[in-house]
């Protein structure tokens, strides 16, 4: 494990404290102790002018150095003026000693040869030398006579010794006081770091270790600074709040909860128990439902059963239809057929004609009706089958004027037609198409008047062929025209009588025009004659084009 | 001597188209029903089936069918009160038919028509 925050700090701290510290130390007592034997060298220097001019005064006496007597007492007086000078002494240009702090050295001859080099250039100077055993910085002064002329010098000891002692003094005691300085910084260091961080911190720890505790939460820790842990500080005392608070309505919930969960559950287990009843109820339905459910399966048979009966039904209607056809078709074929054979006999008086005709005749009307009564009954019950396809109208018309105009010749009846050189082609039935035709055409012969006309006229517009016969006969009164085409309706019943007729053409022209999408209407005036007309829809496909439209 | 076959299950009919036959001088047969007119058809020697379509045992139209698909060298006409589109017609034509003569008919008609197929 890693040592408390505070011993980290104090450690790094200490580290570049020490080594701030040494380093300022040492190159301090570097300089110090060269900078101190400058200071002495140059104190040194100073001395031994001092004593340069004591002997110029003498000199400028006019003096000669050789005859100056006693000056050894000057230079022993400088000696122990300074305790760092070891030496002083007066030598000449040679090097002879000629005064000296010590006399017993008087007399004697400088012979190291670097301070008789500093004595030739008359400049002075200073060289380390060692004598009897002993190191010195020598300083050479050199002194000049009356005329500035070389005559000597002063020479000055200063030991190495005294030096490197005094520097040694001055490293130990920068060493005392960086170390003094270091325990004191130290110190300080471990001081305030508890004061201001680590005993805050652990005041922080507490508390948060308290919260966990009964009545943990209801502690403020009490720090009051600026700084982070500051901050820190209040930033925890408000989430203490903010946590208590949050505690608080926790607990409240919680209570709530309890209560809540209790009714809950008391009501769940009311719910559980009606569901299971519902659970029982649901089956007895589930039960009951399952019997609708044949019962709706046993309509839904007897629904299918009614259906195949209704269809059996319908096609029973629609085999009468075909057998009722047959069968009232049927008997009237040999009536009519041994009729007309009859009236080919010869043997028959005229009475006897005019029977057979008129029963011939009445047959005939018969056939009519059961044709029309048969188709009627087919149109209304939609049994009534149309073969559509594309078909050319205006060849339709052209053949049925055709058809009719025997007839019309036979009657004194003159047939125009105003038909277009072209129209559109349709797509119709043309067989039932043909027997509207037909019908109007045989009606406007029927009802026409003696020698009268009947103009056949077509053309189209706005998506519609109209078609228009018209006659010359008696006319058709207003009342009388929407009838025209209800069931059994003759306007003149003497013109029944006369024409024969079902009275059900018009009715089968109109549901057969009706099918096409088309419409038909009497236009006439009493007297002057009447215009049946009928339009048939041009379908898209049909018309517009000129390739479909035929001449 | 041109020899006409009769069908029709209304033996009424039958005679009808029969005495306006014979008195034109035809030879006629006659049959009440489908089998009875194939029967005949294999024994007999004719020239023209005058066929009805609606019959209680089998239809005009699977008798007409079955002569087609013997091969024997007779012409069949259908002589019926049921009206069929100008398309079955020419359907019916294609298959081999001569004829088809709507009922009610006028003698003059009938023996107009068996003219023009012989």
């Amino acid at each position: 494990m890693l040592p408390s925050l505070r011993s980290k700090i104090v450690l790094i701290t200490s580290v570049i404290l020490l080594l701030a510290i040494g380093a300022n130390s040492f190159s301090n007592s570097l300089f110090f102790s060269s900078e101190y034997s400058n200071v002495l060298q140059s104190s040194v220097f100073v001395v031994g002018e001092n004593l340069r001019s004591q002997l110029n005064r003498i000199l400028k006496l006019g003096i000669r150095l050789e005859d100056i007597t006693g000056f050894e007492e000057q230079c022993q007086e400088t000696v122990e003026s300074y305790d760092y000078i070891a030496h002083a002494m007066i030598v000449d240009t040679r090097g002879k000693i000629l005064f000296h702090s010590d006399p017993s050295e008087e007399g004697r001859t400088l012979t190291d040869p670097k301070i008789l080099d500093l004595l030739k250039t008359g400049e002075g100077g200073i060289q380390i030398i060692t004598e009897n055993g002993n190191e010195y910085y020598e300083v050479m002064i050199p002194v000049f006579g009356i005329h500035d002329e070389r005559i000597g010098a002063v020479g000055m000891g200063l030991p190495v010794e005294y030096v490197s002692g005094k520097a040694d003094g001055l490293r130990a005691q920068s060493i005392f006081i960086m170390l003094v300085s270091f325990g004191v910084a130290t110190f300080s260091l471990i001081f305030f770091i508890s004061l201001w961080v680590t005993r805050p911190l652990t005041k922080l720890t507490m508390a948060i270790e308290d919260m966990g505790k009964e009545g943990g939460l209801n502690r403020k820790v009490q720090i009051r600074s600026n700084d982070e842990i500051g901050k820190l500080a209040s930033t925890f005392n408000r989430m203490t709040d903010d946590l208590k608070k949050s505690r608080e309505k926790t607990e409240k919930y919680s209570d709530q909860m309890e209560d809540k969960v209790s009714t809950r559950t008391t009501e769940l287990e009311k719910k559980v128990k009606e569901m299971n009843e519902a659970r029982i109820a649901t089956l007895n339905i589930m039960e009951d439902i399952g019997e609708a459910n044949k019962e709706l399966e046993d309509r839904q048979k007897q629904i299918e059963n009614a259906n195949r009966e209704l269809k059996k039904l319908d096609k029973l209607k629609s085999e009468f239809m075909n057998i009722g056809a047959h069968e009232l078709k049927t008997p009237l074929i040999p009536i009519v057929g041994y009729l007309d054979m009859m009236r080919d006999a010869k043997n028959l008086d005229e009475s006897q004609k005019t029977q057979i005709e008129t029963c011939l005749r009445n047959a005939n009307r018969l056939q009519m009706l059961v044709n029309d009564i048969l188709d009627m009954s087919k149109l209304e019950a939609g049994s009534m089958k149309f073969e559509m396809k594309k078909t050319d109208v205006l060849a339709m018309i052209k053949n049925s004027v055709v058809d009719i105009e025997t007839e019309a010749k036979k009657q004194g009846i003159k047939v125009i037609s105003k038909l277009p050189e072209s129209l559109p082609k349709l797509v119709i039935d043309e067989y039932r198409i043909t027997e509207v035709l037909a019908n109007l055409l045989n009606n406007a012969i029927k009802y026409n008047k003696p020698n009268g006309t009947i103009t056949v006229s077509a053309g189209h517009k706005e998506k519609k062929v109209i078609v228009r016969v018209q006659d010359t006969g008696i006319g058709i009164s207003k009342s009388d025209m929407k009838k025209m085409f209800t069931k059994f309706f003759q306007a003149d019943t003497s013109a029944k009588r006369k024409y024969g007729g079902t009275g059900l053409g018009l009715a089968i022209c109109k549901s057969i025009i009706k099918h096409h999408g088309g419409d038909i209407w009497i236009e006439s005036e009493l007297g002057k004659g009447s215009a049946f007309i009928f339009t048939l829809p041009i379908k898209k496909q049909e018309g517009g084009n000129d390739e479909d439209t035929c001449g | 001597m041109t020899r006409i076959l009769v069908v029709d299950d209304e033996p009424d009919t039958v005679d009808l188209v029969k005495s306006i036959m014979e008195g034109a001088g035809y030879k006629v047969e006659t049959a009440y029903n489908g089998k009875e007119c194939l029967a005949k058809v294999k024994k007999e020697k004719v020239d023209i089936v005058l066929l009805d379509i609606m019959m209680p045992d089998m239809s005009g139209w699977d008798v007409f069918g079955k002569i087609m698909k013997s091969k024997k060298k007779m012409k069949v006409a259908f002589i019926s009160i049921i009206e069929v589109s100008p398309e079955r017609k020419d359907a019916l034509m294609k298959q081999g038919l001569k004829d088809y003569i709507m009922k009610p008919f006028t003698k003059d008609e009938l023996l107009k028509r068996i003219k023009k197929m012989i």
